[in-house]
Order: structure tokens, then sequence, then C-alpha cells
């Protein structure tokens, strides 16, 4: 009982940032994102136009929840809500263009994901983000998606302090999703061979746990609404990194997994809860009552 | 962030359309009280985004 008034406390903190998210921040991210919708509507390929539009549509959860982080900072919510909404909107288009796309070539998901490097890249340009890909006819949909957030990012006066570990986040997350669309075949022996290479840096867990949690784009929005605090020092950053990689970034995206099993299922698309022998298994391991090394199902 | 996770993910239609409600129960319980308490209201917040996005 003694943890009551820690619990109630942080109910009424919770309820505030929520009662925040409803009155402020959802109804701008609802007119950003029909800003990008009307966008989207303008792209020649009618490939690449259903591909965003759909992005818009189906995974405008992502773009709400990112945009949390903009309640944590309500005087930079200007800037906080059309970054985040922007670079989810990226993150979601390029997804599914490797997703549903007519290609498994590893260059052309790099090349399209440089999108997501140079969005965080206060002093950068655009490129030809679809040299590799069998269409480019977006209209510079991509394009104005990456300077909406080069624009911001310019504006955050601590950005150069968490500018590193962003651009760490986001390396892994191109990684990720370079390895993870590639031809079934050989998908799964790319990303061991690629968690191999970071074992050092996630002690603990398995390489689909890795993979999940570099996936997440949560430890990249807390660092962006921590870069409006003018103050914002070395030890903050690496702290807040650190708390976000790889746990909770691993646990969002595995509860994401979580429910998307069926979906996933029905089109062949990689899930990470697979591994795990049983759901009851994946809940255990989420709630930390399983050992890491647990042996994988069959994917 | 670690009890807001669960609430909000597990609040989803596709838990039920799974039959996902043991593993996702046991997820809950694990978060801890403020993670059951925020699970509704999670609920609450989904049924109201997906009723206004449906007109």
């Amino acid at each position: 009982m003694s943890a009551l008034p820690t619990i109630l406390a942080d109910l009424a903190t919770k309820v505030a940032i929520g009662e925040l998210l409803h009155r402020e921040v959802l109804p701008r991210v609802d007119g950003e994102l029909a800003c990008w919708y009307r966008r989207a509507h303008e792209i020649p390929d009618l490939e690449l136009r259903a591909q965003a539009l759909h992005s818009l549509r189906d995974k405008r959860f992502h773009a709400e929840g990112g945009s949390v982080f903009a309640a944590l900072a309500p005087a930079w919510m200007e800037v906080l809500v059309p970054l985040i909404v922007a670079l989810q909107t990226i993150s979601n288009y390029l997804d599914n263009l490797c997703d549903r796309g007519e290609t498994r070539d590893g260059a052309d998901f790099r090349r399209l994901h440089q999108a997501m490097l140079d969005a965080v890249d206060p002093g950068g340009g655009t490129a030809d983000y679809y040299a590799f890909h069998p269409r480019s006819a977006d209209g510079g949909y991509l394009a104005a998606l990456v300077e909406a957030c080069q624009r911001r990012v310019r504006l955050l006066p601590a950005y150069a302090a968490v500018r590193g570990q962003v651009k760490r986040f986001i390396a892994l997350y191109n990684d990720l999703q370079v390895y993870k669309h590639l031809d079934p075949a050989s998908r799964e022996a790319a990303l061991r061979r690629w968690f191999s290479r970071h074992r050092r840096s996630a002690p603990g867990l398995a390489w689909w746990e890795f993979a999940a949690a570099a996936g997440s784009t949560l430890g990249v929005f807390a660092l962006l609404a921590a870069a409006t605090d003018q103050g914002l020092g070395a030890a903050e950053v690496r702290s807040l990194a650190a708390a976000y990689f790889p746990w909770v970034c691993g646990l969002h995206i595995l509860l994401d997994y979580f429910i998307d099993q069926a979906e996933d299922r029905s089109w062949g698309d990689l899930n990470f809860v697979a591994y795990y022998p049983t759901p009851t298994h994946a809940a255990r391991r989420a709630t930390g009552s399983a050992p890491s090394g647990t042996r994988p199902a069959t994917p | 962030m670690v009890h807001g996770l669960p609430a909000l993910y597990l609040s989803d239609r596709k838990v039920g359309q799974q039959r996902l409600h043991r593993p996702a129960r046991a997820i809950l319980a694990a978060g801890g009280p403020l993670t059951l308490i925020l699970h509704p209201l999670c609920r609450l917040h989904l049924r109201r985004r997906q009723a206004l996005a449906t007109g």
C-alpha cells in the first residue's frame, strides 16, 4: 500500500499528458497528416501514390504515438509535431515500399533509407533516393518530407548534443530495414551476421530482440524532444539513449509484432515474435520472467 | 513508457481477434497497477480515435 501515493501521482501525470494529447497534440497531428495526404494524392506514379496513401491511412497510429513526445515539451509543440509526423511518415512510406515493392534489392532499400539519415542532418540536402528503385516519379514527395524534417531539426536549440545518438539510432534502423526486407531465403542469415557485429552493445538479448529494438523510432523521438532543452548535457543524452535502447525500444516493437502476428503471417512478412516457441513464452520474456537465449521456435 | 506501451498496444482490437487475451493479460499484470489502470483508458482513447477516423 506504501506504493499507492506514487502510483496515483504517476497516474495523475499520465492523465494530464493524455488531456494535453487530446486537446493540443492530436489535432495538430491530424492537420499535419492531412497536409501530407493531400501531397501524396499528387504523386504521379500510381504505385508510389498507392503506397504513400496506404502508409498515411494504415500507419497513422505510429505518427500519433510518436507525437506523445511533443506533449512533454508543450512550448515546442509547433516544431516537434511536424518533425515527428514527417519523420514517422518517411519511415512508414519506406516500410511500405520495401514490404510491398517489386524488388528484394538491398542496394535499393539502402538508398531509399538514406532519406531517414538526410532528414536528421540539419545541414544536409536531398539525394536521388529512387536511384535503384524501379519507380521514381513521386513528384518530390519524399524529398519534401526530408526537407520538412531538416527545417525543424535546425530549430532545436540542443540538437548538436543529440545528433550523434540520433544518427546512430537511424543507422541501426536503416540496417534493420535493409536486412529484414531481403529475400526470405537470406534475410535471417543477414540479420544474424549484423547482430554478431553489435552483440557487445546488447548483452542478454537474442538476435531478434536486438533487431526489434533497432526497428523502433521512440529513442529518436525522445532525443528530439530532449533537444528542446538548451541546457541538455552529454551525460543526460547518454543516459536517455541507454534507457531507450535496447530495452524500451525492444519492448515497443515486440508489442507491435505481438498484435500483428496474423497480418504478418498472411503477407509472409518477418515477425520477430514468431521466434518464441509460444505467445505465452513471448509474454514471459517481455515481462522479464524468461531468460534470454531461450530456444527459438522454427520460423 | 514501460507502463504506457503495454497498456496502449494491448488495447488494440487485434488482441481479441487473434485470441491473445491470455498472454496479453500476463504482460499487463507484469506491468503493475499503473499499467492495469491505463489499459481501459487506452482502450477508450483508441475507440474515440477510431470513431473520429471513420466519421
